[in-house]
């Protein structure tokens, strides 16, 4: 049996942890040994309690600096994990000694670049996993990611050539092989790719990728609607600082808003009544996605994959650029509406026409209809078939 | 050969890989494996060897706490500051710690500001060893002292109980017993002292075996400045080792109206104020001097009060000014002035520096009563300090488990 080590290096929240445990409890099943590196222990025990599988701290970049106005991927990892060639090579030779203590038979890495480069030149295969926004295209140079408002190229290759000099002075101190591109680190692992073509902001660029869709969530508890008459919306995500103005104008009706929102201020709870509840324990996202008419969201990829699956249209509340790209996508699709800006008004107003403008809807059940032979199943089924084919080709 | 696991938790910058580093290099050379699991890499990237040792990042409390206490008055508060405030952060922590020991399956655990490692390690029947300087392990008592000095008070025992309270629920989590009092958070097979009695910050310790420093990585030959003028009283020389701090202008202002030959190390970040005062009788160094040998030829030290240098300046019998940024300096300012030997100016008032630093260079109390100190050391040696803790890991590795 194989021991499979999944690493989770930049990100934050649930939003990393819970689809790899729905990869990892069918291995267990199975008889694999699975072993987990976390950017973030608590978020794992509160995920993986229970599970038997361990869980390591992540040799990760704590301070990150990454600033407001990203572009490109290469400029993400100088400002995160790739931030300094001293630290970045202390930090290959921790996931060295990680791996080289767990000796993995498939290392699954999950927004983990520098696991995967640390993995270079060791003798067990890689897996890359996540939505398309961690898992860049093999092209070199990589793309502008906001091209509706392009940085200067030159800024864009300098960043680049700068990211993939670190890399490489830090695997020759830790003695890897070097990389001729910085894409070479994805391209050289198999991919799995768990979201849908029409929410990977690098589609154009990818040949021949399969996308297996989205990855089911951990489950829970049935969606605590507030009772009556009213269009249900899930109100779901990060703290913003409108949030309490928008939850009062909720509170007042005429929808039924069930607000799911991690780290929610005690204080904002006022706002409960007969027109708004919150949830607190994790929900059984499938009733939610049902049940509901329309999601209010900090644009989770996931979350808005299930509500799209749904047919429910969405307002996203993009706050980092990869929630803007999917905003984008969405918005692209004509399936919702995006607000940047978080203005109360702005969020309420956009609420209001996706509810009663039925080509919001219309377009939501459109891509639900395309991916209506989609199987749930299918990711972990093909990702399972993956991980044990190279496992057993080793 | 034992295999020895080396934590640091609780922290920032070199010093705590560097005082582990010779006690490391001395187990490896008797045939040891040690691992290092710490908080940060980079000192480990900067200063140990990857051909003989490993290290692996430690888990630790990342993000900011809420409801964080901005000046902490006890070690207590200090926990709750680091994730001792929730028990599902504690949990998180600990079983990450705890999958590390299983992984790496320690025969002895080292362990230097490290109190959640530490909790790890309850019931694991692997003995323990717990270094630092006093400031790193609290006196065993409960409630835990104020960190001033002062007397115990209801609010003390009541931020206790909670932090406790946490701290116990997560044990249960685990199924460990529970705490009897947060102090015991300390127990191990071993405590030492990687200080003097004297620089104890909690003074007044019932026991404690003290070993007094380790090596320090030595820095650059000390570059004096020459005199300025023939003049000048070239004969009492001040070495100061300092941060930026706001009113450091002043200070050096002073020290350049006094007119003695001074050699400033001020570490990053200081690049314009050095180009501001340099020249005359002064000379900065762009790197960290060798402590030992600046000391020796120096007549008063000024510092922040950081332990290695108020012991370096202390070992040399140098008398010195003290500005303390932070509780622990404070501590042990408190008790550089206590054994006489030094002023401390934690106001950092610029006629505040100013007196003191006057009062130094001019009452020879002071600069006796270092010398004593250093006449009660003159027989510690730092070169026999990594044998003798080999020594006694091997015997903790050797005794009963516990």
């Amino acid at each position: 049996m194989a021991h499979v080590v999944m690493a989770w290096e930049l990100g934050a929240g649930y939003g990393h942890l819970a689809p790899l445990l729905s990869l990892a409890r069918p291995l267990q099943e199975a008889g694999h040994d699975v072993s987990f590196v976390v950017r973030d222990v608590v978020a794992a025990e509160a995920v993986l309690a229970g599970s038997g599988m361990p869980f390591y701290p992540a040799p990760a970049n704590f301070r990150p600096t990454g600033g407001a106005d990203l572009h490109s991927y290469p400029q993400i990892l100088l400002g995160t994990a790739f931030n300094r060639e001293d630290e970045l090579g202390a930090r290959v030779r921790a996931w060295r000694s990680l791996l080289q203590a767990l000796q993995p038979d498939v290392l699954v890495a999950d927004h983990a670049p520098t696991a995967l480069l640390a993995a270079r030149g060791t003798d067990f295969p890689c897996v890359v996993t996540g939505n398309g926004f961690v898992v860049p295209p093999d092209v070199s140079p990589l793309p502008e990611l906001r091209p509706w408002a392009p940085a200067d190229q030159r800024v864009l290759e300098q960043a680049e050539a700068e990211a993939l000099e670190r890399a490489n002075r830090a695997a020759q101190r830790a003695g890897s092989p070097t990389l001729t591109r910085l894409a070479d680190l994805y391209a050289e692992a198999a991919p799995a790719l768990f979201t849908f073509r029409e929410l990977d902001n690098y589609a154009g660029l990818r040949k021949d990728a399969a996308y297996w869709g989205t990855l089911p969530g951990p489950g829970g508890a049935a969606p605590p609607w507030p009772s009556g008459a009213g269009k249900r919306v899930f109100l779901y995500g990060h703290l913003f600082e409108s949030l309490p103005q928008v939850l009062k104008s909720l509170s007042k009706g005429p929808h039924r808003t069930l607000a799911q929102v991690p780290r929610l201020p005690p204080d904002l709870r006022r706002h409960a009544s007969a027109h708004l509840a919150f949830a607190d324990a994790l929900l059984d996202m499938a009733a939610v996605t049902r049940e509901c008419d329309a999601a209010v969201m900090t644009s989770g990829h996931s979350t808005t994959a299930a509500m799209l699956l749904a047919g429910k249209p969405l307002v996203l509340l993009p706050q980092y650029l990869e929630m803007l790209l999917i905003a984008r996508s969405v918005e692209a699709q004509g399936a919702g509406l995006s607000a940047p800006m978080l203005k109360p008004e702005g969020i309420l107003g956009k609420l209001e026409r996706v509810l009663g403008e039925p080509q919001f809807a219309e377009k939501a059940r459109a891509f639900a209809a395309a991916h209506a032979e989609w199987d749930p199943a299918i990711p972990v089924t093909n990702f399972g078939a993956l991980v044990t084919r190279l496992a057993a080709e080793r | 050969m034992a295999k020895i696991v080396m934590c640091w938790e609780l922290g920032g910058d070199l010093g705590h890989v560097a005082r582990m580093k010779p006690l490391a290099e001395a187990l490896a050379k008797r045939g040891h494996r040690v691992d290092f699991i710490l908080r940060e890499c980079l000192p480990a990237e900067r200063l140990l060897d990857p051909e003989r040792f490993r290290w692996f990042q430690a888990p630790y409390q990342t993000e900011a706490v809420p409801d964080q206490d901005a000046a902490p008055r006890s070690l207590t508060q200090v926990l709750h500051n680091v994730g001792f405030h929730a028990t599902r952060n504690l949990v998180g922590r600990l079983r990450a710690w705890r999958a590390l020991y299983a992984l790496l399956q320690p025969d002895l655990l080292v362990f230097d500001h490290s109190p959640t490692a530490m909790l790890a390690a309850r019931g694991l029947r692997i003995p323990r060893l717990v270094l630092g300087t006093g400031f790193g392990i609290p006196p065993a008592r409960t409630p835990l002292p104020r960190f001033d000095g002062g007397a115990d008070d209801a609010g003390l025992k009541t931020e206790e109980d909670r932090v406790t309270a946490n701290t116990n629920a997560a044990l249960g989590v685990l199924g460990t017993p529970p705490l009897s009092r947060l102090a015991d958070i300390y127990d191990a097979e071993a405590q030492v002292f990687f200080t003097f009695r004297e620089l104890d910050h909690y003074p007044g310790r019932d026991a404690g075996d003290y070993w007094g420093v380790t090596q320090q990585d030595a820095g650059v030959p000390p570059l004096w400045p020459e005199p300025a003028t023939p003049a000048a009283p070239a004969d009492r020389r001040v070495f100061a080792y300092l941060k930026p701090f706001e009113t450091l202008p002043s200070l050096l202002s002073t020290l350049r109206e006094a007119g003695h030959p001074t050699l400033i190390y001020m570490g990053k970040g200081t690049k314009d104020i050095a180009k501001q005062f340099a020249g005359g009788t002064f000379a900065f160094s762009e790197r960290p001097v060798d402590l030992g040998a600046a000391v020796a030829a120096a007549d008063v030290v000024i510092c922040h009060s950081g332990h290695g240098t108020v012991s370096a300046a202390l070992l040399g019998g140098k008398p010195l000014l003290l500005l303390p940024l932070n509780m622990e300096q404070r501590m042990l300012s408190a008790r550089v002035m206590q054994a006489g030997a030094g002023l401390a100016a934690p106001a950092l008032s610029p006629e505040g520096m100013r007196d003191k630093f006057l009062r130094l260079m001019a009452e020879p109390a002071f600069s006796s009563a270092a010398q004593r100190f250093a006449e009660r050391h003159a027989s510690h040696e730092v070169d026999t300090i990594p044998a003798r803790f080999a020594a006694l890991a091997e015997r903790l590795i050797a005794s009963e488990a516990p």
